[in-house]
């Protein structure tokens, strides 16, 4: 698993001993572990809400969460499974708080896929990074968070199927499908 | 069971490269695995396209807006009986009024640094003791302020700053000048 990885790479603690150590009040510790997964909780909720302020949000939620509580993590999975975990009933939560305000569910995001960029769009000249997220967020959400949690994150399939409640060849499949919907997307608005 | 987590240095077929590129992608491959899919990628043309295609994808990893961190440790209290939220008197309803016109977190865009000299403009401003309803509002923040060490206030800053209406935010801007 990546952490094994870690651990072969560089010599910094693992989750478990940092976890140990913010609980007794470690402050460094506490950070070390914000700095370490604050990526992979903010990106997998904006995968799942499609909007970067509610995501932010909801990062902050998961988080103060997830370290006031700390001894509910039994260590049994991997811290970042668990913070993951915590991460999707928070979207969850806000997309209820959502879809009651406005009636718009969050379930409509993103837009349709089409499968032709019109030519109106294929005219505005994005950055390279722009049209790939912009790619991204056409992505059906089982796609989208696979390619996203493999690609961005480097979570193994076991992990990405824990974190969206899928099964792990589910999650390589949407993974595979993402990565060449994208492909054929991107390399269209190239020839264009 | 995926072969990645194996850390298998031996690839020889597409399916295997396939399941390292990512790792590659993102700088993530023990060096062993890292020349074995070099090796693969040296002869099969197919799988060094995949390789640059998948680059370019991480190239747009979305990032945490900067303040998220201290967004979190702000709400925070650490001590040896571990953590807890962080519940100064007046800070609650602060936080929570604050909580709901609060956006962007990126937007917050104060260093702790900027909220130190804010803080001290903060303090200034107060001297003549508090009229309005905004001063009432600064008032809240600097007994937080007071109550907290300095440093965990400084934190907590980010969301009270940003909480502030705008005039009083550009009040204290000119005061300090
Ligand atoms: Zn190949």
């Amino acid at each position: 698993m990546t952490e094994k990885r870690r651990a072969a790479t560089d010599s910094s603690p693992d989750d478990r001993e940092l976890v140990q150590r913010a609980k007794g009040g470690d402050a460094a510790a506490l950070d070390l572990l914000l700095s370490r997964h604050q990526g992979v909780v903010y990106r997998f909720l904006l995968g799942l809400l499609a909007d970067e302020d509610a995501a932010a949000d909801a990062a902050q939620e998961t988080f103060v969460r997830a370290l006031t509580n700390l001894n509910g993590f039994r260590g049994d999975a991997a811290f970042r499974t668990w913070l993951l975990a915590i991460a999707r009933n928070e979207a969850r939560g806000m997309a209820r708080r959502t879809s009651r305000r406005k009636e718009s569910p969050l379930d409509d995001l993103p837009p349709p896929v089409t499968t032709e960029p019109s030519p109106d769009v294929r005219a505005v000249r994005r950055t390279e990074v722009e049209r790939v997220q912009q790619a991204l967020a056409r992505l059906p959400e089982k796609q989208r968070m696979s390619v996203s949690l493999r690609l961005f994150d480097g979570l193994s399939f076991r992990e990405i199927a824990a974190a969206t409640d899928s099964t792990e060849g589910s999650a390589r499949v949407n993974y595979h499908h993402g990565v060449r919907r994208l492909r054929e997307w991107l390399h269209d608005d190239e020839r264009t | 069971m995926n072969e990645n987590d194996q850390g298998s240095p031996d690839v020889s077929g597409c399916s295997e490269a396939l399941d390292l590129l990512p790792l590659r992608a993102q700088n993530a491959l023990e060096a062993r695995e890292g020349r074995a899919l070099q090796r693969h990628l040296s002869r099969c043309s197919d799988c060094a396209a995949e390789v640059a295609f998948l680059e370019e994808v991480v190239r747009a990893r979305p990032e945490p807006p900067q303040g998220l961190k201290v967004a979190v440790l702000g709400r925070l209290r650490v001590d040896e009986s571990g953590i807890t939220e962080a519940t100064p008197a007046g800070w609650g309803a602060l936080v929570s009024a604050v909580r709901g016109s609060q956006r962007r977190v990126a937007g917050w865009g104060l260093s702790v640094a900027a909220m130190v000299v804010l803080a001290l403009g903060i303090g200034i401003l107060w001297s003549d003791g508090p009229t309005t309803e905004a001063d009432g509002l600064i008032t809240s923040v600097l007994l937080a302020a007071q109550e907290d060490e300095a440093e965990e206030w400084m934190v907590a800053g980010a969301p009270v700053l940003d909480g502030l209406p705008d005039e009083v935010l550009l009040s204290l801007m000119t005061e300090m000048d």
